[in-house]
């Protein structure tokens, strides 16, 4: 190999590692290893060594950024799921937005709906009411519609969004496909019961405290400070835990199924 | 990509593994010797870099070992096995794309049949 072939294939080998960024550095540096080997190999076959060959050789291989990714995505993926790492399922969560399109979009509107969600979990959950002068009074009534459309789109949206995670994020091994749908069958329970129990005690220790009220003038911000040991009630108290796992739901979903990963039987061994 | 494309891209993706383990059922093979058994099947492989993160994954999954090993011509190369799990997985695969394949082959010839009644 000359040296203008040799600068095509390290430039090749650059792209590959760009597309592994976020891979661990010995799955890149295998990776890379395996590459260098395939090209060689590729190379030795053909009669002619020309830089058009090599050319060729490299088109055939495909696009290294395409490959490179689908690879570094299902190690972050699988480190997450099989350590029971919740640091490492964000990141590949996070890689995925930021690598493909569906994971872009995917992530966006989990985004958007889980913040819908949160509003409805505001009203519901504190029971939000207006004092003398201000805009809104909410009633037992209001509350617990908000709170139960809350309930609704916030486990939705999360059950929505770990079906797609699974679907795309993880990529397309047909052999443990029906071993991962029935772990994200088991997750979305779990981010389910969380996120009732949450909205039972929010609104609950909610209602029993007779709501939250906003003064004229008063931002959200001031509300929250009022859940602060110095200024709260038990109630509060209770019910900020409630909008906690409320809101964190699928988080502590997603991290129950984890640490329960390995005691619960896989269906497809 | 048009509808057609995408459906054999479907039937691609899913036909590989099975094709990769059944590669490997014949003995060891490292990654650019998979690729030129696989390319005896016209249009199975499209890039054939794709093939490296199916190995890995497979090599995760527990189904293939891998090796790297010195070999008298050319370069080091990585050389992948089957594992006892593989190999059941592999008939379990095998057993399933053959029941898949009669029962889609005696519906297109019956619907063959009709037509050719119906004309």
């Amino acid at each position: 190999m000359n040296r203008e072939q040799a600068g095509l294939v390290e430039a090749y080998l650059q792209r590959l590692a760009r597309g592994m960024r976020g891979a661990s550095k010995d799955v890149a540096r295998e990776a890379e290893r395996e590459i260098r080997a395939h090209i060689e190999d590729a190379l030795g076959a053909l009669p002619a060594q020309s830089p058009e060959a090599l050319m060729q050789v490299l088109e055939r291989l495909g696009r290294p950024e395409d490959y490179g990714r689908d690879m570094a995505l299902f190690m972050m993926v699988d480190r997450g799921y099989r350590e029971r790492s919740l640091p490492h399922m964000l990141r590949s969560t996070l890689f995925w937005a930021l690598t493909t399109v569906t994971g872009a979009v995917v992530v966006l509107a989990f985004g958007l709906l889980f913040a819908a969600a949160s509003g409805l979990l505001l009203l519901g959950g504190l029971g939000l009411r207006g004092a003398a002068g201000g805009a809104v009074a909410w009633s037992a009534g209001g509350q617990l519609i908000a709170g139960l459309l809350a309930l609704l789109a916030l486990p939705m949206s999360a059950r929505w969004f770990v079906g797609q995670y699974v679907r795309h994020a993880v990529p397309g091994s047909q052999a443990r496909r029906a071993d991962r749908e029935d772990w994200a069958r088991r997750t979305e329970r779990r981010i389910l019961v969380t996120a009732a129990a949450g909205f039972a005690l929010s609104l609950a220790a909610g209602l029993a405290s007779g709501g939250f009220t906003i003064q004229p003038g008063e931002g959200l911000v001031d509300l929250l400070t009022r859940l602060r040991p110095s200024g709260a009630t038990p109630w509060a108290w209770l019910c900020g835990l409630g909008l906690l796992l409320l809101g964190l739901a699928p988080l502590i979903g997603v991290a129950w199924s984890a640490l329960r990963q390995g005691s619960e039987p896989e269906i497809d061994q | 990509m048009g509808e057609d494309a995408k459906w054999m891209t479907q039937i691609r993706r899913g036909a590989l593994e099975l094709c990769i383990l059944s590669i490997l059922g014949r003995g060891k093979r490292y990654g650019y010797d998979i690729v030129q058994a696989l390319t005896e099947a016209d249009g199975l492989v499209i890039g054939e870099g794709t093939i490296y993160p199916l190995l890995n994954r497979l090599k995760h999954e527990g189904l293939v070992d891998a090796e790297w090993q010195s070999s008298p011509q050319g370069p080091q190369r990585k050389y992948y096995t089957l594992t006892p799990k593989g190999e059941t997985r592999l008939m379990r695969m095998r057993d399933e794309w053959q029941r898949f394949a009669t029962d889609v082959e005696r519906l297109l010839g019956r619907q063959g049949d009709e037509g050719g009644e119906r004309g």
